[in-house]
């Protein structure tokens, strides 16, 4: 409740203490204790109730008194840290650490505030602790000759259904398979990486080579060098290649050759001959104009012009 | 039916053998514990799915329809009677927003309103566990739950209401999760693992909540508060909280923001040599307004063509 001093002061004037409320206020500044300005009216600290011995009473009021059987409960610490869970922390450790030097646009944070670290953290804590409860108790229950494990052959309702369960399974599948093919595909990039590298090597080297060559050839246009030695191990290399690589081409032309002839005079081996003007077998009567003889059963179609004609004319 | 019929055979037999009183069986349900779990309308789909996963891992648990709003509280006490509840585990949504938990030892309390928060439901699929429907869970509870008196009586609620009594009809023979809670920063972290082996091996079930005890009441639904905790910020005023401190940050950085340019702002923009600028003359003006020496030396041309 905050109440500004002005408004109180204008409640009491209408109510009959108006007189006595007056007087105190005018004391109460003549005191000092009341400074011009809004007074506002501040709430007491709130207490908070805590009856302990209450709270003891009631619960030994309503405690059950049976044995440990009935109810299963117990108070463990967290048990000590399993080499494989000290493992899984550093490996988170290490993650997260990668991740934040690796993105430059994530906040700065000291690994000891990381949320995400810390999260897996706490999580582990409440593992440790359930993992202490089973290790104290399944021995107890062991103890009694209560059985403790689920015999495989024992089938029951399960608390979630097996398309459920289903469904995890292809969630987790999926999961592994994104990761394998991202590794992949990771490979792959370096793989590609390395090869571009090569190529770029490659090529340098040839560049470098003919450079070498072209300088060669001009100190020797020059005439500062004479030795054209360099030349003729191209040359061989060259040929050696050229011979392994035409090997069809090769055939190619033996067979050119045995068809048309290779070499011998070719002047006048297209003129006629007397043989070959009274050679009359390859002669044939061409078909007579009007395509009376061998046209007569196909349609005839008239020329371009006329065609057109006809199709105006029907118009 | 048969078996049913055995029994009564055997009894009948055991009476005329021997005189001695029946032994008694040690295959009895004694913890009568029966949980009534129910909500009140305005709840939120994942308050209704956690409260869903809760029904099913208590199989001593009465189901109830949701309960009207403008029903004062006490008549859950009516309720569970009628039902023969014992326990009572009440969701109450607030605004769609916030979930409270009402648990409480029904006809002479205590009861206690929990906030809860950060809830993960059994649904969801990195909780990869699964149990019996209706086994027997191990309780664990963090070791500070003796330390105060408020926290023992919390635990000692908390046992009763999610341990499965022992030979429940629908409860199943073999122990295979355990129930952790854990305090950390004054709440109550609840989870639920699956006993893959019994060396220590377990996977998560769900579901997860964590419970921010709110008041401790002498009696169930109501009576003297034994207990209240100091801390805690109800959801709606946390909120506008944050919002506010977002206002009140945003005008404060801008204030420092302006300040510290101010401080930080050079002297000189740009480090200037001024001899550079006596003997170098600005190119576009000189074409614009021609020097004194160029207009002699045209005077002087025209002064020689004149007299040419």
């Amino acid at each position: 409740m905050k109440i500004k001093t002005r408004k109180k002061i204008s409640e009491s004037s209408d109510s009959n203490l108006s007189s006595d409320s007056e007087t105190e206020l005018q004391e109460a500044f003549a005191k000092g204790l009341l400074k011009p300005g809004l007074n506002v009216v501040e709430d007491a600290p709130k207490t908070f109730v805590n009856d302990e011995t209450a709270l003891k009473e009631k619960l030994l009021e309503f405690k059950l008194k049976l044995p440990w059987i009935e109810t299963l409960d117990s108070l463990n610490p967290p048990a000590p840290l399993a080499p494989e869970i000290a493992a899984q922390i550093l490996e988170q450790e290490e993650k997260q650490k990668s991740l934040r030097s690796n993105n430059k646009k994530l906040p700065t944070i000291s690994i000891e505030n990381d949320p995400v670290l810390n999260d897996f953290k706490r999580e582990m804590m409440f593992y440790r602790q359930a993992q202490a409860a089973v290790l104290s108790s399944i021995p107890k229950l062991k103890e009694m000759k209560i059985p403790t494990k689920r015999p495989d052959d024992y089938f029951a309702e399960m608390a979630k259904s097996d398309k459920h369960m289903q469904k995890i399974r292809q969630n987790l599948m999926q999961k592994q398979v994104g990761k394998e093919r991202s590794e992949k595909i990771k490979q792959l990039r370096l793989q590609r990486k390395e090869g571009k590298a090569l190529q770029i090597q490659t090529k340098l080297e040839r560049q470098q080579e003919k450079k070498q060559i072209l300088d060669r050839v001009k100190k020797i246009r020059k005439g500062v060098d004479r030795n054209l030695d360099f030349l003729n191990q191209d040359g061989v290399k060259n040929t050696k290649k050229d011979g392994v690589k035409n090997k069809k081409a090769l055939e190619k032309r033996k067979w050119r050759n045995e068809r048309f002839g290779h070499g011998g005079k070719k002047r006048g081996s297209k003129m006629n001959t007397r043989e070959s003007s009274a050679d009359v077998s390859n002669y044939k009567r061409s078909a007579k104009p009007g395509g009376k003889g061998g046209l007569k059963g196909k349609a005839v179609r008239p020329g371009k012009n006329r065609r057109n004609n006809l199709k105006n004319r029907r118009k | 039916m048969q078996s049913k019929s055995n029994k009564r055979k055997r009894s009948v037999q055991s009476k005329v053998t021997s005189e001695e009183p029946p032994l008694k069986k040690a295959t009895r349900w004694t913890n009568k514990q029966r949980v009534l779990v129910f909500c009140s309308r305005g709840m939120n789909f994942r308050y209704r799915h956690l409260m869903q996963d809760l029904k099913t891992l208590l199989p001593h648990h009465r189901p109830e329809p949701k309960m009207e709003r403008s029903k004062t509280l006490s008549i859950v006490n009516d309720m569970c009677e009628m039902k023969n509840c014992n326990k009572a585990l009440m969701f109450e949504g607030r605004r769609k927003l916030d979930l409270y938990i009402w648990m409480s030892n029904i006809t002479n309390g205590p009861s206690v309103k929990f906030a809860v928060d950060n809830i993960h439901t059994m649904a969801e699929l990195k909780l990869t566990g699964n149990c019996l429907r209706g086994s027997r869970p191990l309780l664990s509870f963090d070791p500070r739950f003796d330390e105060m008196p408020h926290y023992s009586l919390l635990k000692e609620l908390l046992s009763q209401i999610f341990g499965v009594p022992n030979r429940h009809p629908k409860s199943q023979p073999f122990f295979d999760h355990v129930y952790t809670f854990t305090i950390l920063d004054g709440r109550i972290w609840f989870r639920n693992f699956q006993i893959v082996s019994e060396d220590g091996a377990l996977t998560e079930i769900g579901p997860r909540f964590v419970l921010n005890p709110v008041k401790i009441f002498a009696d169930s639904f109501g009576g003297p508060p034994l207990w209240e905790n100091p801390k805690y910020v109800s959801p709606a005023k946390y909120r506008r909280q944050m919002q506010l401190s977002a206002k009140k940050d945003k005008y404060i950085s801008k204030q420092q923001q302006k300040l510290r340019a101010e401080a930080t702002k050079p002297e000189t923009s740009y480090e200037l040599n001024p001899l550079d600028q006596v003997f170098k003359k600005d190119p576009i003006k000189q074409k614009l307004i021609p020097d004194n020496d160029q207009l002699k030396k045209k005077r002087k041309n025209r002064k020689g063509n004149k007299t040419k």
